[in-house]
């Protein structure tokens, strides 16, 4: 598997009425996964392998959802979220956090950003994350 | 100070003082005074510096009888009154918590006594005087009374010193161990801190690349790959079936924890038992159909299933029911039924004819990490399945039963309060 996570994302044809989904996520095994299975089901879909790459991509396209990572280099994805919220472009912008880090804190804190809903990764097949997904993107 | 007393108060009557010698009472007046300074001075230093004043209280006392008995002897006739100097003396020695000193007290006064007699009267008519063996007699007895009595006061004051002591060092070992058991506390403390940091990054870890193996198997089994033979489907289902055990296991571990501190989130809502059962039934229906069991699940029309949960955690409950049912029973049947007991109460039961588990074991069952012994080596778990259900169960507002016999099956079964009564 040697996914380029720094090259150039996916890039969504930007008259067509796909939605875009960006993927902030730094394993590649599971970037392949969830980027492939996004552009099966009809997305269009951006990919950051760190928080500040996810940050200025968020800011700076139009992007329908993010599907956040929380334990990513250089900016946690907490730290992104709260970044995030002071923008004027991306505070509405719905945000599902997928990470394999549970635990009270760590859900609470993006919880308390607005954060749609707070999965865990093992717990979750790609289909059922494209259900979630599909749920704020009406 | 009192040597000075008694040196200075004879001094005004002189023509009693059987010695006139002006310049020998002026020295023994400087005498005493000089002693007197010198051993206080003595003392203030020592105690500034912290040394030990128990050599110069000694000395101190040694000097005070000393020179006593030699003034007692100067002033001659007029000593009467002032050999109760001694008792002082004594007494001062016991003070200094030592129970030779009145001892030594004692016989030095004795023999002056006895010396001062002889002194007194010409060798020859030692016999004489009946008075003067009689006044001999009582300071010597009386010598006797005071010895006694310094020495049971010095034994009363040494066994008070050493309760005292005794308290004050119980009470030094009492704060030591104290602050030994906090030091201890706040270690377990932090090794449990860590134990929990531990565990949480392993999980992370784990789930990862299980993340990755059931992402991609779902979405070969999914058919997003195209088609796939049968056989293949079959291998695929079996290794998503024990993917998702892995996934439950890694959960387990990390929830134990959580659940007995308090530090988990119950997102409580009202929630569909129905949609749990169906949901865990149908992820589960691959291995039962591997095991070639009969898998039903039993729900009649009309059964009230709202209840107030966490919808995620009651999936955890009912997974961890169902997929022991399934481990455990090799022929047979698996059967989950819902019912409705009473109209605002739900009954689940999950219905095995699996081996069965002895009276014994079914005490034990719900408790933290117990396996039971007919299982142990079998299969793999980390006996905190059953343990976490039964904690669950009771958060939302129930209890765990269960009802099993050897070789005929077992029943786990739970109720729930309704949120509306049917």
């Amino acid at each position: 598997m040697t996914t380029d996570l720094q090259s150039a994302p996916v890039n969504p044809a930007p008259s067509s009425d796909k939605k875009v989904i960006l993927l902030v996520e730094d394993d590649p095994f599971l970037v392949g996964i969830y980027k492939e299975k996004l552009l099966i089901e009809g997305f269009d879909v951006f990919v950051a392998g760190d928080g500040l790459e996810g940050l200025d991509l968020a800011t700076s396209r139009k992007i329908d959802l993010i599907i956040l990572d929380i334990m990513i280099p250089k900016l946690s994805g907490i730290d992104l979220l709260a970044r995030l919220k002071q923008d004027e472009k991306g505070k509405d912008i719905p945000v599902i956090a997928l990470t394999n880090l549970s635990g009270m804190s760590n859900e609470k804190k993006t919880r308390d950003y607005g954060v749609k809903e707070y999965l865990v990764k093992s717990n979750y097949t790609p289909n059922q994350v494209i259900e979630i997904i599909r749920k704020y993107l009406t | 100070m009192w040597l000075v007393i008694l040196v200075i108060i004879p001094s005004l009557f002189p023509g009693l003082i059987k010695i006139q010698n002006p310049t020998l009472l002026t020295v023994n007046i400087l005498l005493a005074l000089f002693t007197s300074i010198f051993y206080e001075v003595l003392k203030t230093r020592y105690e500034k510096q912290g040394k030990n004043t128990q050599l110069i209280l000694n000395l101190q006392l040694l000097t005070s009888v000393i020179l006593l008995t030699w003034f007692l002897h100067l002033f001659g006739r007029i000593n009467g009154p002032f050999f109760v100097l001694y008792l002082l003396t004594v007494m001062e020695s016991a003070l200094n918590l030592s129970v030779k000193f009145p001892n030594i007290v004692v016989a030095i006064a004795g023999v002056s006594t006895v010396v001062e007699f002889f002194w007194l009267v010409n060798v020859g008519e030692i016999f004489i005087s009946l008075y003067t063996g009689l006044q001999l007699f009582v300071r010597l007895v009386s010598l006797l009374f005071i010895r006694s009595y310094g020495i049971s006061l010095a034994q009363k004051f040494i066994s008070e010193q050493e309760s005292r002591d005794k308290v004050q060092s119980y009470a030094k070992s009492l704060e030591e161990t104290r602050a030994k058991l906090q030091g201890l506390n706040d270690k377990l403390r932090e090794l449990d801190k860590q134990k929990d940091e531990f565990v949480s990054m392993a999980a992370h870890e784990l789930r990862s690349p299980l993340t990755a193996i059931k992402g991609y198997l779902s979405m070969v089994v999914e058919g997003d790959t195209g088609d796939i033979p049968e056989k293949a489907r079959e291998y695929l289902a079996d290794a998503m079936a024990v993917t998702e055990r892995l996934v439950r296991l890694v959960n387990n571990m990390l929830n134990v924890s959580r659940i007995e501190e308090g530090r988990i989130v119950y997102q409580m809502e009202e929630t569909s038992l129905i949609r749990a059962l169906q949901e865990v039934y149908n992820s589960s229906r691959v291995e039962a159909e591997r095991k070639n069991l009969n898998f039903k699940l039993s729900i009649p029309n009309g059964t009230g299933d709202i209840i107030k949960a966490d919808p995620d955690r009651l999936r955890e409950v009912i997974g961890n029911l169902v997929s022991n049912a399934i481990k455990f029973t090799d022929e047979g049947e698996v059967v989950i039924s819902m019912t409705n007991p009473k109209p605002n109460i739900v009954k689940v039961e999950i219905i095995d004819t699996g081996p069965g588990i002895s009276e014994e074991e079914q005490k034990k069952l719900f408790q933290k990490f117990y396996r039971a012994e007919s299982t142990a080596g079998k299969t793999f778990g980390t006996g905190l399945g059953l343990y976490i259900t039964r904690l669950l169960i009771e958060k939302f507002g129930g209890k765990i039963h269960l009802a099993s016999e050897i070789d005929k099956g077992s029943n786990f079964w739970f109720e729930l309060p309704l949120v509306k009564s049917v």
